[in-house]
């Protein structure tokens, strides 16, 4: 028995001594660990700081750009040659401030200067050119007011979104690129699949002012109220005054209309239309100083209508079948610069109706409201500016129907429609 | 923001003095020809549509106006609300301000708004007279807005009357 309590004493030391210098190392080793973390962490806290410091001066250039847009008109007053005050000290919630400073850049440019300030005063500062340049939008639909969607549409590309400058509201499941945005509430009752942001209290779009008149130096014929079509020479090409290129007038409709905004006044007849009242027209840019009315498929893919309509009232498409696209370079005579990548450009109202099949390509640009049905494919964006609610076409600005629209932020429209934009940008 | 009232209020007198002379001149017609009568309608079509071009552009910069004074009573307090709070915010102002002095459900619900959209840690009064500096700005706009809307209708029974006169060209010439 006692050899054996011996050595167990004799071993019981050991463990003692062995397990205090472990003891000893592993503390060493913890508070090691804890000083080199102490300072990842405090390195990481100024990282994420000046990374929102470099957020907050990047939203400064974007508003910025966006006020420049609203505000072309004072363009001159803020080119002057030392920095002015473009946007004062702005809050954006958990991240800081932001302050932007203006200034001549030359060129017809202007320089802004975008500070922003992070909670904990780390400041990261960019500069930007801004230029007035051709009018692109963001997104392949854009509405001054509410846009409803109530179809399963699929707006595609790499600029393939929505944008309301009042609510979107979504009652189906379409397929969004990338934002559906709105300035005032975005309202989903759908389950619309959104890439990227679905969300309201969203900036503003800007949109230019585009009217029929803004573009009357660019037709190739003018179909006038009187029934006559001229060139730009004022040559009438229809003395007869019967059906020409299969466009028919008619002076007796009996559409109530001019209810302009805020404004409730009907007339006993509705204003003159032309028709397009057999399957084979004219290419090339037509003005019309009348409603224009489309219920007659026309095109194929191998032999697409080639044209631009711009119309003085409202555009009403309800073939079953349209083909068209906007004129290029390549189709020589046919493209004018003063209405380039235009494809519909209307002072009211325009209608998309039933097309079962069809393919468009080019801008459409109604100063009032639009309505898509149906299940046309395009390329292209499509723009409401709800300037006024005149016309009794398009009562809202509405997606419906399995519309495919693909968009990726091409197709430069005349230079005199112009935005702010962002030439150059440095962080500084 | 008077120049523009003032040039908007000229081009409607100008327009309402070239609708009288077409008004006389299709009260003569039988004095002049089809042809000078196509003319004239021309002559006021092509009018009426820079008349029009100029009312849409006023309504656009009072619409940019408007929206970016709301952006800047937003940016107030980007913390509390939505922009649709704001444009709330505006519209009781709005109201109250041109409401009856017994209507005082406005004035109520603009002050519970105003307290809604204001941070606990912000100098109230100072919170008020910023807001309050960027509601009459907007007051102002709304103003010209309403008196641009004056001229839209002086400018849409233009349009009708010149629609009628079209018709009865188009009829006389058989169309």
């Amino acid at each position: 028995m006692s050899s054996l309590v011996r050595p167990i004493k004799a071993q019981t030391g050991v463990i003692l001594v062995t397990t205090l210098l472990l003891l000893i190392l592993l503390t060493g080793v913890a508070l090691t660990s804890l000083a080199t973390l102490g300072v990842n962490l405090s390195q990481s806290q100024n990282l994420v700081s000046t990374k929102q410091a470099f957020q907050l001066a990047d939203a400064g250039i974007q508003y910025a750009e966006k006020y420049l847009n609203q505000h072309q008109i004072l363009w001159s007053t803020y080119a002057s040659p030392t920095p002015q005050t473009l946007i004062p000290s702005t809050t954006l919630t958990g991240l800081g401030t932001f302050t932007v400073s203006v200034q001549d850049g030359g060129n017809g440019s202007l320089q802004v200067t975008s500070t922003g300030t992070a909670s904990n005063n780390a400041q990261a500062v960019i500069t930007g050119l801004v230029v007035l340049g051709p009018y692109a939008p963001e997104d392949a639909v854009t509405v001054d007011q509410n846009l409803t969607i109530s179809g399963n549409a699929t707006i595609a590309g790499s600029n393939g979104g929505v944008h309301a400058n009042g609510n979107l509201t979504i009652s189906s499941s379409p397929s969004i690129n990338t934002n559906a945005t709105a300035y005032f509430n975005y309202t989903a009752t759908g389950t619309p699949n959104v890439t990227g942001v679905a969300a309201g209290s969203q900036t503003i779009a800007a949109i230019p002012l585009m009217q029929a008149s803004m573009f009357s130096a660019s037709y190739d014929f003018r179909l006038s109220w009187n029934g006559h079509v001229y060139n730009q020479a004022n040559i009438d090409q229809n003395p007869s005054g019967g059906t020409w290129n299969c466009w028919s007038f008619s002076s007796t409709t009996s559409v109530q209309k001019k209810k302009k905004k805020h404004v409730s006044v009907s007339g006993p007849t509705g204003p003159a239309i032309w028709t397009l009242s057999c399957p084979s027209t004219i290419n090339g840019t037509l003005y019309f100083e009348t409603d224009v009315s489309i219920p007659t498929s026309l095109g194929t893919t191998q032999a697409p209508w080639v044209t631009t309509l711009i119309a003085e009232g409202s555009t009403d498409l309800t073939a079953q079948s349209l083909i068209a696209r906007a004129p290029t370079v390549a189709d020589g005579a046919l493209f004018k610069a003063g209405t380039q990548n235009f494809l519909f450009i209307s002072n009211e109202d325009i209608h998309i109706g039933s097309l079962s099949g069809g393919n468009l390509t080019g801008v459409v640009a109604a100063y009032e409201q639009v309505n898509i049905e149906g299940n046309p494919t395009m390329y292209g964006y499509v723009v409401a500016q709800d300037g006024a609610n005149g016309s009794g076409l398009v009562t809202a600005d509405s997606v419906g129907g399995g519309l495919n629209l693909t968009y990726n932020g091409d197709l430069v429209i005349p230079t005199f429609l112009k935005t702010a934009q962002i030439k150059t940008w440095k962080a500084l | 923001m008077n120049i523009r009232l003032l040039i908007l209020s000229l081009i409607a007198l100008l327009g309402l003095g070239s609708m009288e002379a077409a008004e006389v001149n299709a009260g003569s017609s039988g004095d002049i020809s089809l042809g000078q009568e196509k003319q004239l309608i021309d002559q006021q079509n092509q009018a009426l549509e820079q008349e029009g071009l100029t009312l849409a552009q006023t309504y656009r910069q009072l619409m940019d106006q408007k929206r970016a004074l709301l952006e800047q009573l937003r940016a107030l307090n980007p913390k509390k609300g939505t922009t649709q709070d704001w444009e709330d915010l505006w519209e009781y102002y709005h109201k109250y301000k041109d409401a009856d002095d017994d209507e005082d459900d406005y004035e109520d619900n603009y002050k519970d708004k105003l307290k809604a959209l204001r941070s606990t840690d912000v100098d109230k009064d100072a919170f008020k007279s910023k807001v309050e500096g960027l509601l009459t700005a907007l007051q102002a706009v709304q103003q010209q807005q309403d008196a641009l809307t004056q001229s839209f209708v002086t400018h849409n029974s233009k349009i009708q009357q010149l629609d009628q006169d079209k018709k009865s060209h188009n009829q006389k010439t058989g169309k």
